[in-house]
């Protein structure tokens, strides 16, 4: 394999990997009640950014 | 180029079964009814990465009109069917479900409302193709991993809403 391709594959698996443990972290500190809240709040602001990505 | 595609393809692979059993694993120990939230949770905040990657991509000239057009359509109908999931999830919850079998059914109905399979779309540039293979296969992933979570959640202890 290309170094170039083999480090690019590494950090990719590295970023996603940090990512779902820094979720996973940030969700076992809320009550249920947080978490939908938190669902909720990132729901409604995609919807957003979505119209805004269209729009440009 | 060419290199690159078997090697991402196997780092997409890597990182969607990485996903689902990191998914499946936080489902355990936890009820439906938490399990639940925390998968709408994981495709919210998926989704909200690939509109940061699709406004980046498309502000450097890698993604063309139709293409975003088509990225956001699917990123939409996610969202939109990630909230209805959500509040027939908290409904339920309300009305004092504990069974993991209806909450793997309204998974399953979540899943079923998202038919586009985004890692088939196709885009003008190679590099978009990878690199929204791996961006929209973690919103995939998240998506299929909820059901799965569910199932291996522990069932619910105590009822809420009086049933």
């Amino acid at each position: 394999m290309d170094p170039t391709v083999a480090i690019n594959l590494g950090f990719a698996v590295l970023n996603e990997a940090i990512n779902l443990i820094r979720g996973i972290q940030a969700q076992s500190g809320m009550t249920d009640d947080q978490l939908a809240a938190h669902a909720e709040a990132t729901d409604l602001q995609n919807k957003d950014d979505i119209k805004k990505l269209l729009a440009l | 180029m060419r290199k690159l595609r078997p090697a991402r393809t196997t780092a997409i692979a890597f990182v969607t079964l990485a996903a689902l059993w990191f998914t499946a694993a936080n489902g355990c120990g936890k009820d439906p009814y938490r399990t639940a939230l925390a998968g709408s949770d994981d495709v919210a905040n998926t989704v909200a990465s690939a509109i940061k990657v699709t406004t980046q991509y498309y502000g450097t000239g890698k993604l063309n009109d139709p293409e975003k057009a088509t990225i956001a359509g699917y990123l939409d109908t996610v969202t939109g069917s990630n909230m209805k999931f959500r509040h027939a999830v908290m409904d339920m919850h309300k009305a004092g479900v504990t069974d993991s079998a209806q909450y793997v059914a309204l998974a399953q109905a979540f899943v079923n409302s998202v038919p586009t399979d985004p890692v088939a779309f196709h885009y003008h540039s190679a590099e978009s193709q990878a690199k929204f293979g791996e961006v929209l296969g973690a919103v995939k992933a998240a998506l299929n991993g909820i059901a799965l979570a569910i199932q291996n959640a522990k069932p619910a202890t105590t009822t809420k809403g009086g049933q």
